[in-house]
C-alpha cells in the first residue's frame, strides 16, 4: 500500500485494527459486521412472533411452548456487510491552504483513502464519488483491497476546480446509491447551510447512515491575516477588497453560525458531524472514529 | 449686496492644493495584499454591502480630507460673506486726523488731509436719509467751527469739511475718541460707527491707552489708514527757542539759540527766518548734516519794555508743519546799577555798565550813592545790581536791613575787596562777613583760570569752541577768597586760589571779587569780555516770565483762575484767530504763532510752536493699532473714497467666515479620523489599527510614486 500517496503504509498500518460502525441498519449483500433490517441467523435476539402455518417448525421455540403453551418463533437480527459511498468534494475552494500543512483537497483525499481502507479492511464494500456542482466520477463499490486500487490512484489525480453545489451533487448521488448504505461526505461545505441540509435530509430519507467530514483550514476559520486585502474567491473568481481587521469578528461569527447550523442539521438527521482542521493528523481523526 | 470677498486672496490661489488627497488616492494607493480565499460567502453574509460601504467610506474620507484643506485655505483667505444690506439708521462719527503729519503727501500726490477729507465727503454723500454724521478732529481747531453733534444735513457737513485745515500740532487720540463716544452716546440708533481717517503716525497711535474705555454698545470702530509718500527732500524741524538765562532789559541786543533738527538721511540746506515784535526780520542760511541737530544763534533787539516776542520759521524744507517756533518774553525797562561810593573807587565797572552813562545800548544806568543819601531810599526802586565794599556800604542797621531785603527779593550784589579801609565787623550783616586771605602781589601778573564754566555768568563769554574768553587775564594784586560754604568759585589763579566767586542767597546772588576791577589790579577790565561779565552779573536771575507762556501746537492754555470770567484770545502771528468766551471753554491753539489772552483786564502772551514729532516718518503698519488696543477695531488701508464706501458697505453687512471655516476644518478632521479608524469608536482603549493617510505614506512609497511618474 505504500505506493499510494494518500494511503501511506504508516497510515494503513495504523488503520488496520480500526473499524467503522453505523447506527442504522444497512442492506448488505453478504454476511458482515453490521445489523441488517432483516431478521436472519445471527445470535443476536430480535423478537418473538406467533407461529404462522407454513413456518418451518424447527423455528418454534419449544422451551417457550413448554412454559406458555404457545407456538412462538424466535427471531434474530441478520448481520451483514455495508455499502459505503465516499462523496468527495473536489470544487475549487478545496485548493485553499493557509495554516495547514496541506490543502484541504489533499487532506480530504487522505481522509477518503483512510476511510475506504478501514471499510474494506472490515469487509465492507466502499465506493468513491467525487463532485463539484454535480457528480464527477463514480466508482462501483468494492470490498477488496485490490478493488480499492483504482480509487486510490484516482485520488492522486484529482485537481480541485470549478464551482461547487453540494445539494445538487447529493441529490444526484442518491440516485446512484443502493438503499440503506453508509454515505460519507467529505467537503468544506461552502454553500448555504439550508441547501446543504436539504441534500443531507434526502440521504436521511433514503435510510442512509451519514457521516459528515467538514474540512477547514485553521487560517480560514480564524482569518489569520490582517490589513487591507483583496480576496479572490477560488470558485467564482469574485474579488472583494476589504479591511480584514474590521470584518474579522463578523466573519468568525458567520463561520461559527454556519458550523453550528450544519452540526444541528446533522444531528437531526442522525448523521455524525466531524469538523476537522487540516493541521490535525488524519491518523488521529480516523483512530478516534474507529474507537 | 451679495457675494463673498477675500481679505487675503493669496490663499485662494492655493485652493488647488485641496485636490492633493485625490492625487494621493490615485497615485499613492495603499498596497493591498491579494489573497485567494475559499469563499467570500461569509464576508457577504456578515456585511452584504461591505464592498459598497468601503467604497463609500473611501470617498467620504477623500471628501473630508479635501474639505479640511479647502476649509483651512478659505479660512486663511479671510473670507467675508456679504449678506443683504440690513436696514436701520446709522450714526457715524468721522474722526479726521488734522495733525501736522497729515500735510505729507499720500501716494496719489495730494496731501493726506485732502485724502481724508475726500473720504469723509464720500461717507457724507453715501449717508442714508435716516443716517446722521458727526465730525470730530484729532487736533482741536476752533477755526474749523464744526457742528457740535450729529447732523443729517449733507450740505452743512460738506461745508464744515471745507473749513478743516492742517494744524501744526499732534493729536490726542484718547481725547478725540472720548469725544466721539460722548457724541455716539447721544445717538438713538442701534448701529453706531466710528471711522478714523488718519495716517496712523506713531506719534499719536503707537502709545497704548492708559485705561480701558468702553464705547457705546454696538459701536464699530474702523481706522482707515492713509499711506504716506516718503519726503523727497530733507525735513528739518525747528525746536524750542532758547532765550538768554538772565533778565532781559529793553534797548539791548541779545542772542537767542534755535535748534534745528534734520530728521532725514540727506543734508539739508534751509534758511531760517525770524521776526520779532518790533518788526525786525533776520534770515540766516543753515546747513544741517543728516540726522543731526544744530543750534543757530539769532540776534534780537529789545526796543521796548514789556511784552516782546520772536517767531522763526524755515524755508526750503520738505515738511512745513514742524517749521515754526516762537517765544514770548517780558523785557524790563532800563535798570540802574547802584554803586555805593564815589565813581572813582570802582575802576572800570561804571564804564562797563554803560559806556555812555545813560543806559543806551546796555539798558543799564550807573548810579552812585552820595554820602547823604541812605541806602534804604535808593533801594526802594530795586536796581539791577548793587556794587559795594563791605566795610563802607552799611553805615546803619537800616541800610543793612534794606540791603538784606533787596538780596532776598532777587537782587544782585557785587562785593569788591576792602584793601584800604577797615571797618568794624559789627557794621557788616552776617551774610556779608566774607573772609579774605593775605594780599598777594605780583608785578609780572599771574594767569587766571575759569572755573564752573556752566554757570550762566559765562554764557555770552564763550567762543565757538566753548572756551571762556578771559583766559589770558593776568592778576597783579589780589585778596584771595577764603572758601565759604555755598560759594561757587568762578575765577582762580592757576594754583587754585579763588579770586571771583558767586554765592546764591535766597533769590539773590552775591558776587565776591578778590581783585579790584581796574587795570592796575588785573588785565580783566581790558578784555572785551569784561563788559559782558559785568552785564551778566547785573542781569543774573530769571527773566520775569510774568504773563508769557510757551505751548506746543494743539494744546490748551492753562486754566484760568476764574473759569467763568470772559476771555478774549487774539492771534498776533500764525493766522487769524479771534475767540471770546468763558475761560473754561478756552480752545486749543492748533497752529504756531503768538497769541494774546485777555482776562480780567490783564493781558498775557502765549507763544505756540509746532510739534517736532509730526515730522517723523514712522507709522503704525500693524493690523491692530496700539492706541486702540482696548477697543475692538478694524484697520483698513485707504485707497480712494469709492473703495472706502464699498468697504464700509461691506463691513456693515458682511460676516467673517474665518471662524466657521476653521470649525468646519476641525470637524472634518475629526470626522476623517473617526471614519478612517472606526475601531477607535468601537474600542476606545485599543491602539488604533489604522492611521490617517499621512501615516500611510512612507518615503519608499513616495519614491515609488516619483519613479512611477518618471
Amino acid at each position: 500500500m505504500s505506493r499510494y500517496k494518500y494511503l501511506p503504509s504508516s497510515l494503513a498500518e495504523a488503520l488496520k485494527i480500526q473499524g467503522i460502525s453505523v447506527r442504522r441498519p444497512v442492506h448488505g449483500f453478504q454476511a458482515g459486521l453490521h445489523r441488517s433490517p432483516h431478521h436472519g441467523a445471527s445470535i443476536e435476539f430480535a423478537e418473538y412472533r406467533a407461529y404462522s402455518p407454513g413456518d418451518p417448525t424447527n423455528l418454534i421455540d419449544w422451551a417457550v411452548y413448554a412454559r406458555s403453551d404457545k407456538y412462538l418463533i424466535r427471531q434474530c437480527y441478520e448481520e451483514t456487510n455495508l455499502r459505503a459511498y465516499v462523496l468527495l468534494d473536489i470544487s475549487g475552494s478545496l485548493a485553499f491552504r493557509d495554516e495547514g500543512p496541506v490543502t484541504k483537497m489533499e487532506y480530504g483525499c487522505s481522509l477518503a483513502a483512510g476511510l475506504m481502507y478501514m471499510l474494506v479492511n472490515q469487509r465492507d464494500a466502499v465506493a468513491l464519488m467525487t463532485f463539484d456542482m454535480r457528480l464527477k466520477q463514480g466508482f462501483a463499490p468494492v470490498s477488496t483491497s485490490e478493488g480499492l486500487r483504482p480509487m486510490l490512484e484516482y485520488l492522486e489525480t484529482i485537481q480541485p476546480g470549478g464551482c461547487g453545489h453540494i445539494e445538487a451533487a447529493l441529490h444526484e448521488a442518491t440516485t446512484r446509491m443502493a438503499s440503506k448504505s453508509l454515505v460519507i461526505i467529505i467537503s468544506d461545505f461552502l454553500q448555504n447551510a439550508e441547501m446543504i441540509l436539504r441534500g443531507i435530509q434526502h440521504l436521511h430519507h433514503d435510510g442512509h447512515n451519514i457521516m459528515v467530514f467538514h474540512i477547514m483550514d485553521r487560517g480560514e476559520r480564524r482569518l489569520s491575516f490582517s490589513g487591507i486585502a483583496e480576496l479572490r474567491d477560488l470558485e467564482t473568481k469574485q474579488k472583494l477588497v476589504l479591511d480584514v481587521d474590521e470584518i474579522r469578528e463578523a466573519y468568525q461569527t458567520a463561520v461559527a453560525l454556519h458550523q453550528e447550523t450544519l452540526r444541528t442539521a446533522c444531528t437531526n438527521c442522525l448523521a455524525s458531524y466531524h469538523l476537522i482542521e487540516t493541521n490535525q493528523p488524519v491518523e488521529s481523526i480516523l483512530s478516534k472514529l474507529g474507537s | 449686496m451679495w457675494g463673498i470677498v477675500s481679505a487675503s486672496s493669496m490663499f485662494l490661489w492655493l485652493l488647488p492644493l485641496a485636490a492633493l488627497p485625490i492625487l494621493f488616492h490615485l497615485f499613492l494607493k495603499v498596497r493591498k495584499q491579494v489573497r485567494p480565499f475559499p469563499s467570500l460567502m461569509f464576508f457577504l453574509q456578515a456585511e452584504p454591502r461591505l464592498s459598497a460601504r468601503k467604497r463609500i467610506r473611501e470617498w467620504l474620507t477623500l471628501l473630508l480630507r479635501i474639505t479640511v484643506i479647502a476649509a483651512l485655505l478659505l479660512a486663511l483667505a479671510r473670507l467675508l460673506w456679504l449678506g443683504q444690506s440690513g436696514g436701520g439708521a446709522i450714526a457715524q462719527v468721522l474722526l479726521i486726523d488734522n495733525s501736522g503729519s497729515m500735510s505729507g503727501n499720500a501716494p496719489d500726490g495730494r496731501t493726506k488731509l485732502a485724502n481724508a477729507l475726500d473720504a469723509a465727503s464720500g461717507l457724507i454723500s453715501d449717508m442714508g436719509p435716516a443716517d446722521s454724521i458727526a465730525l470730530v478732529l484729532l487736533v482741536e481747531d476752533p477755526a474749523a467751527a464744526l457742528p457740535s453733534g450729529f447732523s443729517a444735513n449733507k450740505q452743512l457737513l460738506h461745508t464744515a469739511l471745507e473749513r478743516i485745515k492742517i494744524t501744526h500740532g499732534s493729536g490726542a487720540p484718547a481725547q478725540s475718541l472720548m469725544q466721539a463716544f460722548s457724541i455716539l452716546g447721544t445717538a438713538s440708533t442701534a448701529r453706531r460707527e466710528i471711522h478714523i481717517l488718519t495716517d496712523a503716525q506713531d506719534t499719536e497711535w503707537a502709545k497704548p491707552p492708559h485705561a480701558n474705555r468702553s464705547p457705546p454698545s454696538g459701536t464699530a470702530i474702523t481706522l482707515h489708514r492713509i499711506r504716506t509718500l516718503p519726503h523727497e527732500t530733507p525735513n528739518v524741524s525747528v525746536g524750542e527757542i532758547e532765550l538768554p538765562r538772565r533778565s532781559l532789559v529793553a534797548d539791548r541786543h541779545y542772542a537767542v539759540n534755535v535748534t534745528l533738527q534734520n530728521l532725514s538721511k540727506k543734508e539739508a540746506r534751509v534758511r531760517l527766518n525770524s521776526l520779532d515784535s518790533s518788526g525786525v526780520k533776520h534770515s540766516l542760511p543753515a546747513e544741517i548734516p543728516p540726522q543731526t541737530s544744530r543750534t543757530i544763534t539769532l540776534p534780537i533787539e529789545t526796543h521796548q519794555a514789556g511784552a516782546n516776542w520772536l517767531t522763526v520759521d524755515l524755508e526750503n524744507d520738505a515738511f512745513e508743519p514742524d517749521n515754526h517756533s516762537s517765544v514770548a518774553f517780558i523785557c524790563q525797562p532800563r535798570k540802574k546799577v547802584l554803586f555805593c561810593g564815589p565813581e572813582s573807587t570802582f575802576g572800570m565797572i561804571p564804564l562797563a555798565v554803560s559806556p555812555s552813562g545813560d543806559g543806551s545800548l546796555s539798558g543799564l544806568i550807573p548810579v552812585f550813592k552820595q554820602k547823604e543819601r541812605s541806602l534804604t531810599d535808593l533801594l526802594k526802586e530795586p536796581p539791577a545790581m548793587v556794587v559795594l565794599r563791605p566795610a563802607t556800604a552799611c553805615a546803619t542797621p537800616a541800610d543793612q536791613a534794606a540791603l538784606s531785603g533787596y538780596l532776598e527779593k532777587g537782587g544782585n550784589i557785587l562785593v569788591l575787596p576792602d584793601l584800604k579801609t577797615t571797618t568794624a565787623r559789627e557794621n557788616v550783616p552776617p551774610w556779608l562777613r566774607l573772609r579774605f586771605g593775605q594780599p598777594i602781589s605780583n608785578e609780572k601778573g599771574q594767569p587766571v583760570m575759569v572755573l564752573n564754566k556752566t554757570q550762566s555768568i559765562w554764557d555770552d563769554l564763550k567762543n565757538d569752541t566753548g572756551e571762556v574768553m578771559v583766559n589770558q587775564t593776568k592778576v597783579f594784586s589780589l585778596l584771595p577768597l577764603l572758601p565759604l560754604p555755598g560759594q561757587i568759585p568762578l575765577l582762580a589763579l592757576q594754583d587754585g586760589t579763588p579770586l571771583l566767586a558767586q554765592q546764591n542767597l535766597k533769590k539773590g546772588t552775591l558776587f565776591i571779587s578778590g581783585i579790584e576791577l581796574d587795570s592796575k589790579a588785573s588785565t580783566l577790565p581790558l578784555k572785551a569780555a569784561f563788559v559782558a561779565l559785568i552785564h551778566n552779573m547785573a542781569l543774573t536771575g530769571q527773566n520775569p516770565g510774568g504773563n508769557t507762556t510757551t505751548l506746543l501746537a494743539g494744546t490748551k492754555p492753562a486754566g484760568q483762575e476764574n473759569p467763568d470770567l470772559p476771555v478774549q484770545l487774539h492771534a498776533f502771528t500764525g493766522g487769524v484767530m479771534e475767540w471770546q468766551g468763558p475761560g473754561r471753554n478756552l480752545p486749543a491753539l492748533p497752529r504756531a504763532g503768538i497769541y494774546s489772552l485777555e482776562a480780567n483786564h490783564q493781558t498775557s502772551f502765549i507763544a505756540v510752536r509746532s510739534a517736532i514729532a509730526e515730522g517723523r516718518e514712522s507709522f503704525v503698519a500693524a493690523e491692530k493699532i496700539p492706541a486702540l488696543a482696548d477697543l475692538s477695531h478694524q484697520v483698513e488701508d485707504y485707497q480712494d473714497s469709492e473703495s472706502l464706501i464699498r468697504l464700509v458697505r461691506r463691513l456693515r453687512t458682511g460676516v467673517e467666515l474665518f471662524l466657521p471655516l476653521l470649525l468646519l476644518a476641525l470637524c472634518a478632521a475629526v470626522a476623517e479620523g473617526l471614519i478612517v479608524n472606526p475601531a477607535a469608536l468601537a474600542h476606545p482603549g485599543k491602539a488604533p489599527v489604522h492611521t490617517s493617510i499621512m501615516d500611510r505614506i512612507s518615503i519608499p512609497m513616495l519614491l515609488r510614486f516619483w519613479k512611477g511618474r518618471a
